[in-house]
């Protein structure tokens, strides 16, 4: 399945270097003044989109962007791309996810992966894509496992809307994510067993990558560790996941079971500094 | 009174009538003893058969009509002994056509031969009413200034027996409508004489040539006649409906005739009493309301404004096809006042109605196309149950359901209650806004204005595509729950292009209860206009709002905020330009203009007569606090053309902004808006 996946990927990777080469051309030299940070009001924020932000927020650390954080209960809905946390730039340009995060920052200059030639882009774009899989699990962990989402989302979600409309939105947005995890991961019958399955599956992948090294990718002329994107990104997820409590979490469970990834986790955190400075705002 | 079937018989003008029952006469043949036979049992006189369909006109006249249908002889056998003066004499008055037609070719020189008593075949055959005979008599050379012994001339004969048909033949022949007979009685007195000829008096009233001033010997006038034999009823019926005439639009009534309408109308009387047929599944305590006030009728102009009234009132009941108000019965009582029974026949509406239209209620540069089911009269008291979709410029689409019930108290209250579902564009901030609402309404009238109350619950999402970050962070799902209440008060005497009277609006607002929304909002308009000189008309608009939030954590969202600009508001700028792209909590806005109708004559260009001209003076301002108001009003002059389009105003105006912010969206130059609340 993984390797299905990763050809998928390939082509997917082949399409988005033709994009990024379209992009050179256009690529602007804004500086970047200021940077929102919108956000869920903390305690209400789920599973998934507090990975997002802890990847995005460790992302502006390690760029030394600045950023201010600002708290409005309706991002889902302000984010063009239904990602969120939502970052405005100069109070103009409006960046949701990460992903499209790592590509505006690119476009002005600001990138960690210079250092890597093409094979290892190549890896960074097939893990990145890995990570999305797990992002679906997240979901599922959210959403789809009735304990969770009776006890935790279900009381987060509707935290700032009353009733009838705490009634409604969550029964809409629990069939989205349904389709959105389906579509996501292809499966056609989703279940425990199911997510337990992929958890390890993207987890072995991760360890087998990392190795013994200390991040996912090292200087071909120097060996030391270097801190990419993709480093934010799993930093982000794992840290997250192991920091949420949740009623029924076997995601956790499953990802704990690989000890080689909280190892990384206090490593980067550790060594790089990686840490994402949540209470600042 | 609804003289309309009446009208439609006889509005072509004489000439053209006469035309007309010519061609009919030809086409009918000459009748042979058989097919004149099924004709006689299938037609009476045309005469009654036109009032037939016009019963509610002339209720009174008609029930005498009938009584006095003659039949028609197909043929009379002559020994030969009988001259031939004589035969053409009986044959006229019975209406035996084939017979006249037989004599007259062959002894032409007789036709104008006279019984004993002076009678002329022309006569007979007039107050018979046969007018296929008169015509051809009138053909042949037929006198119609012979008179008899009397001094009648036929004309007073198809007078005294009421028929109409050949005396608008008379007429047409040149006949003088104001012969004079021995007792010095015109036709008019002749038939203002008899309960039966209302339709002749009718026709002669609206004769131009008609001289209603002259008397007879014993000094009495026509209509002196008329009153004291109670039969005001055709001369009511003559003037009713100035327009309506059985002759040529472009004659009028003579001034004499004019004051003697005056005259009749100040008559005092009684409504006895008003009766109302047809009803079906309507209950009659629905009904009784509307037609109480129409027994309160002191004369007969009074009784007719409320006739007309009634006629309005229960036409926007929209339960009936068909109303008809007719006076069925005018007599005198024994204290000498004239006694009126009134008679409503209306023919119930369907149950079903399907309907399409085109409608604007959200103001400016808006058009709604609407199409909609109602089911009507639910319960037999006028209740409705209306299904509507919508697709219009600013709602893109929508459909509601509304229950309506209207109460008939004096208050004339109306309760609504539906649920809807709307998506609507703004088009000048480019955002969607999709909305489900239940709310229930109460309308009455007071204090002389129209108060509605309403609850309303709304669930709303905004959201769009590419729009300012401003507007962006106020997308999402909210939750409003509001008491509103809306005061309406309007003496303009037109609502679009209004030269006198005022318009007063206060409309508050309670959101709160449960919801993200927590505040109050009131919104006060106000519009003088007034005449002024050289034919100018101004007008004063005055305008303020305020939003007064309640809560902390509970906000006013964008699309309960006050925007300022357009042509419906401060001109020279676009619609919302000033304050974009939020809006604010405040608003005012003022507005001065002067207009008039366009200075060249309006009749050269048709459309001319909708059009007037107009200079303005805009101000106003937004913001979210009282500072805000008072720095940088925005000031805007300039001058355009205000045209009336059905249930529309247009302008089109050339707009100078001289005051207005950087962040403003100006409109300097030519602007066009339609829509029905302007300032």
């Amino acid at each position: 399945m993984l390797v299905c996946s990763s050809f998928n990927t390939r082509i997917s990777l082949r399409m988005s270097i033709l994009e990024q080469l379209n992009d050179i051309s256009t690529t602007v030299n804004n500086e970047i003044n200021s940077i929102r940070l919108i956000d869920h009001p903390k305690g209400f924020e789920l599973l998934p989109s507090r990975c997002e932000a802890t990847s995005i927020k460790v992302l502006l650390e390690k760029h030394g962007l600045s950023y201010q954080v600002e708290i409005k209960s309706n991002v889902e809905y302000i984010s063009t791309n239904g990602r969120f946390p939502v970052l405005i730039f100069n109070e103009t340009d409006i960046v949701c996810g990460f992903s499209e995060l790592v590509k505006y920052l690119w476009k002005r200059g600001y990138s960690l992966s210079e250092k890597l030639n093409q094979n290892e882009k190549c890896d960074m774009d097939i893990y990145t894509a890995l990570i999305k899989r797990l992002e679906a699990l997240e979901l599922f962990t959210s959403w789809l496992i009735e304990d969770n989402y009776t006890h935790v989302t279900l009381p987060a979600y509707t935290s700032h809307t009353t009733w009838p409309l705490s009634a409604i939105l969550p029964f809409y947005k629990k069939r989205q994510v349904y389709r959105l995890v389906a579509s996501q991961g292809q499966w056609h019958d989703i279940s425990s067993e199911m997510l337990m399955a992929e958890t390890k599956d993207v987890a072995s992948a991760l360890t087998e990558r990392l190795g013994d090294q200390g991040t996912f990718f090292k200087d071909g002329d120097t060996g030391q560790d270097v801190v990419t994107e993709l480093d934010c990104l799993v930093y982000g997820h794992l840290n997250a996941i192991f920091m949420t409590k949740l009623p029924s979490y076997r995601m956790k469970r499953a990802l704990g079971l690989h000890s080689r990834l909280i190892d990384y986790c206090k490593y980067v955190e550790s060594k790089h500094g990686l840490r994402a400075q949540r209470e600042r705002s | 009174m609804n003289p309309e079937s009446r009208d439609e018989s006889e509005k072509s003008s004489l000439d053209t009538l006469v035309e007309h029952c010519r061609n009919e006469t030809e086409l009918q043949d000459i009748p042979t003893e058989l097919q004149l036979a099924s004709h006689v049992a299938a037609s009476p006189p045309t005469e009654s058969a036109m009032d037939d369909d016009c019963w509610k006109s002339t209720a009174v006249v008609d029930r005498d009509m009938m009584e006095e249908v003659v039949e028609r002889v197909n043929w009379i056998h002559f020994v030969d002994e009988v001259p031939y003066g004589e035969r053409l004499l009986q044959a006229a008055e019975k209406g035996c056509t084939g017979l006249v037609k037989e004599i007259l070719s062959d002894h032409g020189d007789i036709i104008n031969t006279q019984d004993s008593d002076g009678y002329t075949p022309l006569h007979r055959a007039c107050y018979q009413g046969w007018e296929d005979i008169v015509e051809i008599l009138l053909d042949h050379g037929a006198d119609v200034k012979s008179r008899t012994e009397d001094c009648w001339t036929p004309l007073h004969s198809a007078a005294r027996w009421n028929k109409v048909g050949c005396a608008k033949l008379l007429i047409a022949a040149g006949c003088d409508v104001n012969a004079l007979s021995n007792g010095e009685q015109t036709p008019l007195h002749i038939a203002s004489s008899s309960q039966a000829c209302a339709s002749v008096i009718h026709l002669l009233l609206w004769h131009p040539d008609t001289d209603v001033s002259l008397l007879n010997n014993n000094g009495e006038t026509a209509e002196k006649i008329a009153y004291s034999s109670s039969l005001l009823g055709p001369y009511l019926l003559a003037f009713n409906s100035p327009t309506k005439t059985p002759f040529h639009s472009s004659m009028t009534t003579s001034q004499d005739n004019k004051n003697l309408l005056l005259k009749v109308l100040k008559h005092k009387i009684r409504v006895k009493s008003v009766k109302i047929d047809g009803l079906r599944r309507v209950k009659e305590d629905v009904i009784l309301p509307h037609l109480k006030p129409m027994l309160k009728a002191n004369n007969l102009s009074t009784l007719f404004g409320l006739i007309d009234a009634t006629h309005t009132n229960l036409d926007t009941l929209d339960a009936f096809d068909k109303i008809d108000v007719s006076i069925d019965h005018l007599g005198r009582n024994s204290d000498h006042v004239n006694e009126v029974s009134l008679r409503i026949a209306v023919c119930e509406a369907s149950r079903h109605k399907l309907g399409m239209n085109v409608s604007s209620d959200k103001g400016l540069n808006d058009g709604n196309f609407n199409m909609s089911y109602t089911a009507r009269n639910l319960f037999g008291r006028l209740e409705s149950l209306r299904v509507n979709y919508v697709k219009g410029t600013k709602i893109s689409d929508g459909c509601s359901v509304v229950f309506n019930k209207p109460y008939f108290s004096k208050k004339m209250s109306l309760f609504k209650m539906g649920v809807s579902k709307e998506n609507m564009l703004n088009r000048t901030a480019n955002y969607m806004t999709s909305d489900v609402k239940s709310s229930a309404v109460y309308q009455m009238q007071l204090l002389g204005g129209k108060s509605e109350l309403s609850a309303e619950a709304l669930w709303q999402q905004i959201h769009g595509g590419h729009v300012p970050m401003k507007i962006r962070e106020e997308f999402g799902h909210h939750l409003k729950c509001a008491l509103r209440h809306k005061y309406v008060r309007d003496t303009r005497d037109d609502t679009l292009v209004a030269t006198t009277g005022s318009r007063h609006s206060v409309e508050t607002e309670l959101a709160g209860f449960m919801g993200d929304v927590n505040h109050v909002k009131v919104n006060l308009e106000s519009q003088f206009n007034a005449k002024l000189l050289l034919g100018y008309s101004g007008a004063l608009s005055l305008r303020a709002g305020l939003i007064h939030e309640l809560s902390e954590n509970r906000r006013t969202w964008i699309t309960d905020k006050f925007f300022c600009g357009g042509p419906g508001s401060v001109r020279g700028f676009y619609e919302d330009g000033v304050g974009r792209p939020l809006g604010g909590t405040m608003h005012w806005g003022a507005g001065l203009s002067l207009s008039r109708n366009l200075p060249f004559s309006p009749h050269i260009w048709g459309l001319g007569k909708f059009m007037r001209m107009h200079h303005f003076v805009n101000a106003g301002n937004l913001g979210n606090n009282k500072n805000d108001l008072i720095i940088d009003p925005r000031l805007s002059v300039g001058s355009g053309i205000i045209m009336k389009i059905a249930n529309f105003r247009m302008e089109i105006n050339y707009a100078v902004p001289l005051r207005y912010k950087p962040s403003d969206v100006v409109n300097h130059g030519l602007q066009f808006g339609i829509g029905v609340n302007f300032m």
